[in-house]
This record gives C-alpha cells, sequence and structure tokens, in this order.
C-alpha cells in the first residue's frame, strides 16, 4: 500500500442536506483513491451549514454547491466525479495532497 | 414478461412535457401533482424550487440532466420522477451561479439518505451522463415499458455492485 509512511489527510465534499449527492461524491473519491493504492486519507461528507467547522482541520475542500469563499485550502470540482468529466485531473490534485 | 414492480420508480410518475416550459413552471405543476398523488408533503413546490436556485442540480453529459431534491422530511413516499422534455429547459449547472444548461431529462429525487440510494443515484449518473441511457429513454413511448427499463438498467443493478 502507497501511503503508509506519509501523513494522514482528510478532505470534505459539502451539500445541502446531503440526498445521497455528496456522499456519492465521497464513496466515488475514495473507491478511485483506494484503487490508486492510497489509504492514507479520510473523507466526509457534510453539510454545508457545518462547512465552517469542519474546514478547519480538512486538507481539500471538494465543491458541489457555489461557494465564493477562500477557505486557504485546495478547492476540487466535484461535479466531475460525478460525471467523470475532468475527474483524473481533479484526482491527480487529491493524489499530490496524499503525498505531499 | 418482467414484472412492473419498483421501489422507486412508477408509470404515475413518468412525465412527457412537449411545450416549451420554464424551470419555475415545470417543477411547480410536477410538485403540485406529486402532493397530489401522496408522494411529498404540501409545501413541497416551494421547496424544491428554492433549493434548486440556491443549490442548482443541472449536470451536463451526453445528455444533460437534472436532479432536483429537497429534504428527506418532506417525502412521504420514497420515490424517483422521470420528467422528459421534448424542448430542453434551462437549468443553472451544479456548482455554480449563473452557469446555464440545456436540459432534456429531469430526475426529481424523493428519497432519504442510504447506502442504497447513493449507489442508485451513481448508476443513474453514469446511465445518462457517461452512457446511452437519453436516447433510449426518449425512444420508448410506452410509459410502462419505460418503467420496465429502470428496473431493468438502474434498480436491478444495485445487487450486482
Amino acid at each position: 500500500m502507497k501511503g503508509e509512511n506519509m501523513s494522514r489527510k482528510f478532505f470534505i465534499v459539502a451539500c445541502n442536506a446531503g440526498v445521497a449527492t455528496s456522499q456519492a461524491v465521497a464513496s466515488k473519491i475514495k473507491r478511485l483513491l483506494e484503487e490508486k493504492g492510497f489509504n492514507n486519507f479520510d473523507i466526509e461528507a457534510v453539510d454545508v451549514s457545518t462547512l465552517e467547522h469542519h474546514i478547519k482541520r480538512a486538507d481539500a475542500y471538494i465543491a458541489i454547491v457555489p461557494n465564493k469563499s477562500d477557505y486557504n485550502i485546495p478547492k476540487l470540482d466535484g461535479v466531475a466525479f460525478l460525471t467523470g468529466n475532468n475527474m483524473n485531473e481533479e484526482l491527480d490534485k487529491l493524489i499530490e495532497i496524499l503525498k505531499d | 414478461m418482467m414484472e412492473n414492480k419498483s421501489k422507486y420508480f412508477s408509470e404515475d410518475l413518468i412525465y412527457r412535457i412537449n411545450e416549451e416550459i420554464s424551470k419555475e413552471k415545470l417543477l411547480g405543476i410536477i410538485s403540485r401533482d406529486l402532493t397530489k398523488k401522496g408522494y411529498v408533503t404540501e409545501d413541497f413546490k416551494e421547496l424544491i424550487l428554492d433549493r434548486e436556485n440556491d443549490y442548482p442540480t443541472g449536470l451536463p453529459g451526453n445528455v444533460n440532466i437534472a436532479i432536483p431534491h429537497t429534504y428527506p422530511q418532506h417525502i412521504k413516499n420514497e420515490f424517483i420522477a422521470v420528467v422528459i422534455l421534448k424542448e430542453p429547459v434551462q437549468f443553472i449547472k451544479m456548482a455554480t451561479e449563473n452557469d446555464c444548461l440545456d436540459v432534456s431529462i429531469v430526475f426529481i429525487l424523493g428519497y432519504k439518505t442510504g447506502e442504497y440510494q447513493v449507489r442508485l443515484l451513481q448508476i443513474l449518473i453514469d446511465e445518462f451522463i457517461n452512457g446511452k441511457g437519453g436516447s433510449i429513454v426518449r425512444s420508448i413511448d410506452d410509459d410502462k415499458k419505460l418503467v420496465d427499463w429502470f428496473i431493468e438498467n438502474i434498480e436491478t443493478k444495485l445487487n450486482m455492485i
């Protein structure tokens, strides 16, 4: 397994009272990263109202709701994971964070 | 012949709209019908439109789709309504504030959160965004056959993962 000697990272996906959309994105990212051999991460789907709270301990934020705020952490396009368009580019960004 | 039985899809939840219509009017008409049929609460109509405006659900793909939904507490009986539009309706692309998208099929998701639904949503999206679902669905004129298609190609796939 890759990532065993790397520090553990935390990713969050936010949507509004998630009816599966953020969970779908979170479980897809988890599966894709595990397929690439990474296990040094946690990923959580959170409600957008609690985003400010969770963002403090997150290493990246995957967005599927409009949000202009800048949290000083990488922000990724969550729609790419739902549709598959541009998905590998976004996945590579997470992999770079995991290797860091 | 396949048994027309589904937890989510139903002939009375297939909507075919042939005239030009706005997103607001579309969601209004269907919400009223869903309320009348006992699937959702009375306030669903306002809530689903508010939520679509705040958190858009348009998704680009082989066929552009939208997946409007609201909070689980406003759902009485779980369902997925399928709206097939002859004239595309403008929705806003998910995660953006004003990127317009011409949508041809709308899925109104009436369900509560759970692992089953996460997979159902992903299968639905994959079939229509990346697969040929859009053109197949538009070629099936009979509502019962359409429900059978959804059961066979979406719902039964849940058990194969």
